[in-house]
């Protein structure tokens, strides 16, 4: 192990693995500390519920690779990473068999027609709707991706500008995303759908002040790739990408301390006593509290940064507990009858019959319990993909809404590991005659305390920082840190707390960069790529 | 006969190997490079303790074209075998005290080299180490092994 | 545009394919490696496989032949920038007996031998007499037979006798050649329990007491009985450690890529065709580090010209008669064992033997494992890592590993017997067995076990057939320049273009690097290659 880098990285998650990359390659002798044993954290892949089948337990849908600057700079398929893009994007069906509500990808324009079709079994209005907007997105994305892949311009992270174009009212900007479903759709069965949309894939649904938030997720619906082979060959792309350019990556290193030299981060210490300098910078993708409050102590911070850091919330929404099940066979929904797309959709929501029930299952998730309701957001990659199954077997995986980790005990945890999945099988076997206990082969249960002990997502937050109206765009994770810049000269933040928020984007990573770039006087690339960021 | 390790006396080995015939017949064809250490241990008053003797053999289809003394370690390329141990183990083996087989299996003497063409070769290697305990070869100016005492 | 020319493509990315790669590619040849799974590493796996935070290592966990193995130096794969540490316990091995008595093997050799002297003088000093011959030779043997292409061996005999090599040992004898380890230990010791210690230790190398000929690696074995190695955070951090090595020569691998077709062109392997039909082509070799079924079978053409003998040879491969059941533990805490009383250094040790107190006790179960039967009474081999690796749990607690051979087909019907609620059943018979030698450890430290059966082996890797984790018999049959057949045991193959570079080649399984590193030597002579790595 070398004693001294130019930058240091403190955690291979994505976002880290990212700003490693790009730093290596403008000259800088970085380095990586990872505490796992893996690299890319929450891009993981397992097979833990039996062998040969495949299961992501975390991120799932990469939904911003026609952006995500790495994919393309680093050329990440010619280290073999891959996608697919499923044609059925997302589909509701229903226990009494009713026809499912099926959203088609948005490469193909002829798919808007079917998706129309789709919604408009229940409403004229809402497909009119949908569509119409999803249509203005596909001209405005770019635009869009320039606010995700800068550091925050406003609170809303850019985001709020996009309404008065879009025709909803400006003053939902501050409203609740479910105030925007409820403005935009009539329908019962596409609110349905488009309540459980939204809470998985970001803000709180029912938060004030969350209203721009929806963006996001207009943004990237539909626009969901899967990984060949499993998200996790992502990660592998990316500390390649970085590992090609010359940097080095350590796994198995806890760091515990950033080290100060006249209050200049000048290095880490890892757990194990070892020290490593930084001629540099020292940048944290580990969560907040710990690299502030743990790592550079609170005795070497101002009061204001201090008290910022430990008021800054952690769970609340962003938290899910995943279901992997080993399959004898996909499941066959009953409203498979009416489109057979149901039965091959990517994101296949199960378990709801009605936008009530969505809310009471996010109610009871935000005030501490399990929802009663055990339904999912799930998807068998095995149907598109064969590396996710031995052969003719299937492999599901699926989120619920939970509640955050602190929320139950250590014996209540375990107690939900041990009984939701087959509560979860009841239920589905209602919506999926077939999807019987005799179908599950293994079964595995992921809860927000796994996520917390074995990824450090505190509180099983995916993005380790709930979007609240206080902690989104430039207020994002505070207003004095929102530059990706500490109080602590030469240490920088690139953790998904960070504008604009987690995901398989490498955003935070991205932007964290531009920054260090500025500081360090680096070739601004992205000032002259014809991507415009 | 030269004293032991003066240039006459590698002169004197290689037209002595280079005389036997059953030698060239048993070498397998081709170039084959050999390079031997021996470091002084303190027991042989040839090679001060902590210091290295190099010598590099080098044989072709049968007949060695070299062997000679070389300052420091030998690191040609395309060298077939490495052969080092204690210089007081290698004047034993001159002098036909010590058998080469027997300290190489309790690893006194270490080879390193493609060990399938020596054991392919069996005969050769006796016949080499034959050549090489001729004690008649050679005059021992500072005694030798097993050294008494007062000649050290 | 994808690349898709190459100067070789190596199937699987196993220790052995990616140090291949890695020797080529450092040799600056253009390489891809295409692997089946979404890991790379193949024996090299860890998992987080009971819990979150608990690491247990799927496949191997003891590595061998660190020190002796060439190319952990050559590819630098220890220390330094992108390399693993190990850790060397200081007592190796252990045996706890029935009887409340205990042995241990120590890399301090003095501290064995009065180990082994508490049970039989005479026993411990013929060990040592053993063990220092054979620590002479073993660098030189272990060269010889392991890290260089199989010679015939009549060849070793023939020069064995010229070099009149038994009238100098005490132990090596051409007459190894056909007794067996039991036969072996009969003839040179006396006490049960050290015999059952010696024989312990070959079987956790793969080699089965009784079969006849296998005498003859024994001296070599007992050699490094004293180089039980841990490599630390995990065994899968070797396979990253390779991975990255492959990376800084601009190597591509490419995960989740099954190979399903090897390409030939006039009789020669030119390329090949992963599943989803993206074909990759290689100017100079294809080399498949998988097994022969997969190779042979479903990847050639089915014109593809593999004479009727060798065809044969493939088809009548022989696999090891069993394989094994793991229970991975994650634990409140580190077992300690009655048995400390007798010998303190118990509580130490790192591979233990639980159950194997006599020669019989192995010949009982290898009978039931030919006889496809699982062994009633479990014999335990136990590992607690976390004692010399603090980073494979949770600050405070443990894991831990019991391994038992068993056989792959049970009751003639089949691995299925694997899928059902019996390896719960049998996870709890090795749980209660273990209990019976801990003094302050029950089931209910156990926070959580769960099997790792002979199927989960050959489900996660398919080319580990019949769960056969050294992917080939060890008999005599089958190694030296019988493996994987006469008429393939220099690494090439029918096929022009097309080498064999994994476990089924000489020397076997295990993490060892051989196969890949003999077939390296085949290839550097093919074609013409600077030896940059055979500095002698
Ligand atoms: C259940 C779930 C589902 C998700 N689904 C999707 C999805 O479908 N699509 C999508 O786009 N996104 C999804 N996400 C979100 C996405 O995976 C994460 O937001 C994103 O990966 C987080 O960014 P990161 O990897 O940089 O941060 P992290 O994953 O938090 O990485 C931080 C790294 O720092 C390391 N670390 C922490 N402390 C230390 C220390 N002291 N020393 C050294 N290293 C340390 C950690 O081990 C970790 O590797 C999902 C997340 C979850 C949890
Ligand atoms: C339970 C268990 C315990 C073990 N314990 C030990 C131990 O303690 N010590 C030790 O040294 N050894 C141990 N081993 C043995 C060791 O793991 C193997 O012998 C060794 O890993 C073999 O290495 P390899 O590179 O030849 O093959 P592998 O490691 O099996 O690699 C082959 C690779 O090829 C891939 N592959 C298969 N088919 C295809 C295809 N069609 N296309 C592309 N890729 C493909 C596989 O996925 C795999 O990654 C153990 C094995 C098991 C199962």
């Amino acid at each position: 192990m070398k004693k001294e880098y130019d930058a240091i990285i403190i955690g291979g998650g994505s976002m880290g693995l990212t700003l490693g990359a790009y730093l290596q390659r403008a000259g800088m002798e970085t380095a990586i500390f990872e505490r796992r044993w893996e690299e890319g954290s929450a891009i993981c892949t397992s097979e833990c519920t039996a062998p040969g089948f495949l299961h992501n337990l975390h991120a799932n849908f990469c939904e911003f690779m026609d952006w995500h600057p790495p994919y393309h700079d680093f050329k990440l398929e010619e280290l073999g990473v891959r996608m697919i893009y499923p044609e059925a994007q997302a589909a509701i069906g229903f226990s009494d068999g009713r026809p499912p509500i099926v959203l088609y990808s948005v490469e193909k324009p002829e798919n808007f027609k079917k998706t129309h079709e789709s919604i408009a079994q229940y409403s004229k209005h809402d497909a009119d709707t949908y569509v119409g907007l999803r249509k203005q997105i596909l001209e405005l994305q770019d635009v869009i991706a320039v606010n995700y892949y800068n550091p925050p311009q406003d609170t809303t992270g850019g985001r709020g500008d996009f309404f008065p174009m879009l025709g909803i009212p400006s003053d939902l900007i501050t409203a609740s995303c479910k105030a925007v479903i409820d403005y935009l759709y009539e329908s019962s069965e596409f609110k349905t759908m488009m309540y459980r949309i939204l809470q998985e894939f970001g803000p709180a649904l029912e938060m004030e002040g969350l209203g721009a938030m929806i963006m996001g997720n207009f943004w990237i619906s539909l626009n969901w790739r899967m990984m060949v082979g499993g998200t996790h060959t992502l990660a592998h792309g990316l500390e390649m990408a970085g590992v090609r350019e010359g940097m080095d990556f350590y796994e198995n290193c806890e760091v515990v301390k950033v080290l100060l030299d006249n209050g200049r981060a000048s290095g880490i210490q890892l757990k194990d006593g070892t020290q490593i300098k930084a001629r540099k910078l020292v940048a944290s993708n580990a969560d907040i509290k710990a690299t502030m409050l743990d790592m550079v102590g609170e005795e070497n911070l101002s009061e204001t940064w201090v008290r910022r850091v430990k008021n800054y919330r952690i769970g609340y929404s962003n938290v899910l507990a995943s279901t992997a099940l080993a399959l004898h066979e996909a499941p066959d929904y009953k409203s498979a009858k009416y489109n057979p797309d149901m039965n091959k959709a990517f994101y296949t929501i199960v378990g709801f019959d009605t936008p009530e029930e969505i809310l009471q299952y996010i109610r009871d998730g935000v005030s501490g319990r399990m929802p009663g309701i055990a339904g999912a957001g799930t998807w068998v990659n095995s149907l598109w993909d064969p590396n996710y199954a031995p052969k003719g077997k299937h492999s599901l995986t699926g989120w619920f809404f939970a509640p955050k980790a602190s929320d139950l005990t250590i014996e209540e945890w375990d107690e939900v590991k041990a009984t939701y999945n087959d509560k979860f099988i009841q239920r589905f076997e209602k919506w999926a005659p077939n999807m019987t206990r005799d179908n599950v082969i293994a079964d595995y249960f992921y809860t927000p305390l796994d996520q917390e002990l074995e990824m450090r997502l505190m509180e099983g937050d995916f993005q380790n920082g709930s979007y609240m109206p206080n902690q989104t765009g430039h207020n994002r994770p505070f207003p004095e840190a929102s530059q990706y810049r500490t109080e602590i000269e030469g240490l920088y933040l690139c953790g998904p707390y960070m504008h604009p928020g987690g995901g398989v984007s490498s955003g935070v990573g991205y932007n964290c960069f531009k920054v260090v770039a500025h500081d360090f006087g680096l070739e601004k690339f992205w000032e002259n790529h014809p991507r415009g960021f | 006969m030269p004293d032991i390790f003066t240039p006459e006396w590698y002169d004197a080995m290689l037209e002595l190997a280079n005389s036997r015939d059953d030698l060239s017949d048993k070498v397998p064809q081709g170039e084959w490079r050999v390079a031997i250490e021996i470091e002084g241990d303190g027991i042989s008053p040839y090679t001060p303790e902590g210091e290295f003797k190099y010598f590099y053999v080098y044989m072709v289809d049968g007949k060695i074209k070299e062997l000679n003394p070389c300052e420091e370690k030998i690191t040609v390329k395309g060298l077939n075998y490495r052969i080092s141990g204690p210089a007081s183990v290698f004047e034993s083996m001159a002098a036909g005290l010590m058998d080469p087989i027997e300290k190489g299996l309790d690893g006194t003497l270490t080879i390193r080299g493609d060990m399938r063409v020596m054991m392919q070769n069996a005969d050769l290697a006796n016949i080499i180490f034959d050549v090489f305990k001729s004690s008649d070869l050679t005059d021992w100016p500072k005694g030798m092994p097993p050294y008494d005492k007062q000649s050290c | 545009m994808e690349n898709t020319k190459y100067d070789a493509i190596i199937i699987g990315a196993g220790h052995n394919g990616m140090a291949l790669a890695t020797y080529l590619g450092k040799s600056g040849w253009k390489v891809l490696v295409l692997e089946r799974r979404l890991e790379e590493g193949g024996g090299l796996c860890t998992e987080q496989y009971t819990r979150v935070e608990f690491n247990h290592n799927l496949h191997s966990n003891y590595h061998t032949f660190v020190g002796l193995c060439p190319v952990y130096d050559d590819l630098e794969l220890v220390g330094g920038r992108d390399g693993v540490s190990y850790a060397h316990p200081p007592v190796q091995m252990g045996s706890i007996f029935e009887d409340g008595t205990a042995m241990t093997i120590h890399t301090d050799m003095k501290k064995t031998h009065a180990s082994m002297s508490r049970f039989s003088k005479k026993d411990a000093d013929t060990f040592q007499r053993l063990y220092k011959e054979v620590k002479g030779f073993q660098d030189l043997m272990i060269g010889t037979l392991m890290y260089a292409p199989p010679i015939d061996v009549n060849d070793i005999t023939k020069a064995l006798s010229i070099w009149k090599v038994e009238d100098k040992t005490e132990f090596f004898r051409a007459r190894l050649r056909s007794i067996s380890i039991n036969d072996f230990l009969d003839k040179h010791f006396e006490h049960d329990k050290i015999k059952a210690m010696l024989a312990f230790h070959a079987s956790i190398c793969g080699y089965f007491t009784d079969v006849v000929g296998l005498a003859i690696s024994f001296p070599f074995m007992l050699g490094k009985i004293d180089n039980w190695r841990l490599c630390l955070g995990g065994a899968h951090r070797l396979a990253h450690t390779l991975w990255r090595k492959m990376r800084r020569y601009d190597i591509t691998l490419r995960m989740a890529s099954p190979v399903q077709k090897i390409l030939v062109e006039n009789g020669k392997a030119v390329g090949v065709q992963t599943y989803d039909d993206q074909e990759f082509y290689a100017d100079k070799l294809v080399a498949s580090s998988i097994d022969l079924g997969q190779t042979f079978n479903d990847m050639l053409p089915e014109d593809a010209a593999i004479p009727k003998e060798i065809q044969l040879e493939i088809d009548n491969y022989q696999y090891q008669d069993g394989s094994f059941f793991s229970v991975h533990m994650a634990m409140d805490k580190i077992p300690t064992y009655k048995a400390a009383e007798f010998d303190p250094d118990i509580n130490n040790a790192w591979v233990l033997n639980l159950g194997f107190e006599r020669l019989e006790d192995f010949n009982q179960d290898w009978e039931d494992i030919r006889n496809k039967k699982v062994p009633a009474n479990p014999k335990l081999n136990v590992a607690v890592n976390s004692m010399f690796d603090s980073t494979d749990a949770p600050d405070g607690k443990a894991t831990g590993l019991i391994r038992v051979w068993v056989p792959y087909d049970v009751d003639g019907k089949g691995p299925g017997t694997w899928n059902t609620s019996f390896k719960d059943v049998y996870t709890n018979r090795c749980i209660l067995k273990m209990e019976k030698y801990c003094d302050n450890f029950t089931r209910d430290d156990i926070i959580q076990a769960k099997p790792y059966t002979p199927l989960d082996i050959s489900e996660k890797l398919v080319n580990m057939v019949n769960g056969d984790w050294m992917m080939g018999k060890i008999s005599e049959e089958n190694l030296m320049g019988n493996r994987p057949s006469p008429l393939m045991s220099q690494y090439k193959t029918p096929i022009d273009g097309l080498y064999l570079c994994g476990s089924t080649t000489h020397p076997h399984g295990f993490i060892t690097f051989g196969p890949a590193y003999n077939a390296l030597k085949a290839i550097a002579e093919d074609f013409g290659m600077d030896r940059w790595w055979e500095e002698i």
